[in-house]
């Protein structure tokens, strides 16, 4: 099976199975054009996301080869459960969002899919403040216009409660 | 200015840009590695330049749904157009959100770039108060839309209040969730149905991807308008996915769907609670064209709803859930007749609610009647039967099912024909490769033959079980794949009175000869719930023993640390040199 280098931020070089590497559709649409010889630079991928990206990957295979069952392309269920699971332990918010946006940068659909469930389930019961946190947002709103908002909104902010 | 620049020969070092379906073919976005900005190059031509490449068929407005590359479907969210997106000029002191790219940060453009929508971010390392923090800019928009999606609608809703960037993105959310009862713990039904309004006028999606609703009435004018309108608007949307459940409490009305629902093309999956919403009659034909997945579950259902499974002609994925609840109708009965061309997948699965003690006086004092599931099915893969009575089950073409799961559950009426009815099933899937199997003792002798069965998965409830199991593996020539599940409670009490003498039953005798799969195929053999009891013991080690080509055994224990005895005297018993012994602790 043909090797696929990359290069992360930090000067990291990884070594990825052609098949693997073609799951990233930014690196597939990129290989379209170049030999499979070139080592491909990402500047915006840390290697810390790369590993966990390359762990996602053995996981998925070992499951496949246990259940026979291509997971990628059915997208089961149940394995989006477990996977969420394992993932969800070890991320912080910050270390989330930022492999959120690599995975989402290198166009990885299935662990997108799981992470952006990940993220949907940590936003549910928080307070309007760790949201912001979560998500990395600026507070640009003046009182009087968060006021305004929260009134025409009023509704929306009468259900249960929001507990941090 | 500075001229991009071109390549020479295939380039040793390549810098993509984020992946972007709305470039034209065949142009890609890059990135150059002396200055760090972005251009397109077109490898057919080897043209690069800075300006984006125009695309003469998708604008950067509002796009709907057809997108270049279909084969990516987490593409058919909505591009968004937002001016803020694009940077205030470079004279604010501040680091840039998504402004230059990459480092350093305080370059400005020689001249001003034309910034597309998927402008690639980049990572800019910002000193914040001398400490060096990686800060990303902010995701963009169509992915926290996505990740909205997956909220119930009222918290994604509710992030409206976050920034000015925030204040209409869950606008543009294509999922909807609304919950009564989660949404409102007060019940109050009328701030629910103004908000679910107030939502539908505001959204901006023209295309809804899913509608999920839990909704019920409690007024006794049983006013269900509301529903029928919502449900309108949402396959006027092109709705792929609905999910309804009406709760009741006015007896007497019921809850009428809209007949556009008929007609909807892009409906693809229907999960329906009937228990009060009457399925108006439909069309001759032509009903439901895309709709392959159908979850309903029936309250009590009578002959009426035998029809309703005909109005589904593509269907590829079935699955109807019983639920029959003690009452003056107990004793109805209902025919479902399944006739499917398409059919794959089905699961049929029945509750009966148990008599409770004050109604076993009342004994309506009919007998049970007849309920009919009739299933034709010519492409049926995958079977999962749970607790179907199997008096009145009919499998026409069965030969087809490749993954059967089979939870028996013998009811009192029918205990003297369930042998035959149970043998007359297992025979017609006798093609299957992967089953399972809940056991309810019945005679061995009456088995067929498996001739594909891979893998098999068994329950295994009683003593009687294992005799079960001696049998069920003579017919298994090919088997490869074991997995017992151990959930044997009278046992498990034996072991802890220390009588496990006093159970003659307990004792288990090896078959004359070995089966033939355990010396010829088996590679992999699974017991779950083990329990170290001796006859246990036994029969793992009458495994190792034949096991010729065994691979692995895998036994989960919940009692790791007490089984310590028995692992080690497993782990040390004589076996296939290939074959690897392994105790996990069991998950539950």
């Amino acid at each position: 099976m043909k090797k696929i280098s990359v290069r992360t931020s930090d000067g990291q070089e990884f070594e990825l199975e052609e098949n693997l590497a073609m799951e990233s559709a930014t690196i597939k649409t990129s290989l379209d054009a170049f030999s499979r010889d070139d080592i491909i630079l990402l500047p915006n991928v840390n290697s810390w996301e790369m590993v966990k990206i390359i762990e996602f990957f053995t996981k998925v295979q070992e499951l496949e080869t246990k259940f026979g069952v291509k997971f990628m392309e059915k997208k089961e269920g149940r394995f989006l459960e477990a996977f969420q699971a394992e993932f969800d332990k070890d991320l912080s918010d910050d270390n989330l969002y930022c492999l959120l946006w690599t995975v989402d940068y290198l166009g990885i659909e299935v662990l997108l899919e799981n992470l952006c469930h990940l993220m949907a389930e940590r936003t549910k019961n928080k307070t309007v403040e760790s949201c912001r946190n979560l998500f990395g947002v600026q507070h640009d709103y003046t009182p009087e216009e968060e006021a305004e908002i929260r009134e025409d909104y009023s509704w929306a902010f009468e259900g249960p409660e929001i507990e941090e | 200015m500075v001229e991009p620049f071109s390549f020479t020969g295939p380039p040793s070092i390549i810098w993509v840009g984020r992946y972007d379906p709305t470039l034209p073919r065949p142009w890609k976005g890059l990135i150059d590695p002396s200055t760090g900005w972005l251009y397109f190059w077109n490898p057919e031509t080897n043209v690069t330049q800075y300006e984006r490449p125009s695309a003469p068929l998708y604008h950067h407005q509002f796009q709907l749904q057809q997108y270049p590359y279909p084969w990516l479907p987490r593409y058919d969210r909505p591009q968004l157009q937002y001016s803020h997106q694009y940077p205030e000029p470079l004279s604010t002191s501040h680091a840039p959100i998504c402004a230059s790219p990459c480092i350093p940060i305080a370059v400005r453009a020689p001249h001003p770039v034309t910034v597309p929508i998927n402008y690639p971010r980049y990572r800019s390392l910002i000193r914040e108060e001398g400490e060096d923090r990686d800060r990303i800019s902010e995701l963009p928009d169509d992915l926290i839309c996505h990740i909205l999606s997956f909220l119930p609608t009222i918290t994604a809703v509710r992030t409206t209040v976050l920034s000015k960037r925030w204040n209409k993105l869950w606008t543009f959310v294509r999922h909807l969730d609304f919950d009564l009862y989660r949404d409102r713990p007060d019940g109050q039904k009328y701030l629910f149905e103004r908000f679910v309004e107030f939502v539908f006028l505001r959204l901006v999606s023209l295309d809804i991807g899913k509608f999920r609703l839990r909704y019920a009435s409690a007024s006794w004018e049983g006013d269900f308008s509301h529903v029928d309108d919502w449900v309108s608007v949402a396959v006027w949307r092109n709705v792929v996915e609905l999910d309804l459940r009406i709760f009741y409490v006015a007896s007497g009305y019921l809850c009428r769907l809209p007949k556009s629902i008929f007609w909807c093309k892009t409906l693809k999956v229907l999960k329906l609670w009937i228990e009060d919403i009457a399925i108006p009659d439909p069309p001759t034909k032509g009903c439901f064209p895309s709709l392959k997945v159908l979850h309903v579950t029936l309250i009590d259902p009578d002959d009426k709803l035998g029809k309703l499974l005909s109005y589904f002609p593509v269907v590829e994925d079935l699955s109807i859930h019983v639920q029959m609840r003690y009452s003056y109708n107990f004793y109805s009965n209902f025919n479902l007749k399944v006739s499917t061309p398409e059919l794959k997948t089905l699961k049929l699965s029945m509750e009966r609610e148990e008599r409770r003690n004050y109604e076993m006086e009342r004994d309506y004092g009919g007998t049970l009647k007849q309920n009919h599931f009739c299933v034709d099915a010519p492409k049926l893969e995958n079977l999962d039967l749970v607790q179907i009575p199997l008096s009145n089950y009919i499998l026409e073409n069965p030969k087809s099912v490749v993954n059967a799961s089979i939870a028996f559950k013998s009811l009192a009426e029918e205990w003297s024909s369930f042998p035959d009815l149970a043998f007359q099933l297992l025979t017609g899937i006798s093609n299957v490769k992967c089953l399972s199997l809940s056991d309810h003792p019945f005679e061995a002798s009456n088995l067929p033959v498996f001739g594909n069965l891979n893998q098999l998965k068994l329950v295994l409830r009683n003593c009687s079980s294992w005799e079960f199991l001696a049998a069920l593996l003579h017919r298994t020539p090919n088997l490869e794949d074991l997995d017992l599940v151990l959930e044997d409670e009278l046992l498990f009490y034996a072991q802890r009175t220390g009588g496990e003498k006093d159970y003659p039953e307990l004792q288990w005798t090896p078959p004359e000869l070995v089966p033939n799969c355990l010396s010829s195929h088996l590679k992999t053999i699974s017991i779950r719930g083990f329990k170290g009891l001796q006859f246990e013991m036994k029969v793992v080690k009458y495994m190792l023993l034949n096991g010729c080509h065994l691979n692995k055994m895998t036994i989960y224990t919940s009692m790791l640390e007490k089984e310590e005895e028995y692992c080690r005297d497993l782990l040390s018993f004589q076996r296939v040199m290939t074959c690897q012994v392994e105790f996990r602790e069991m998950q539950f």
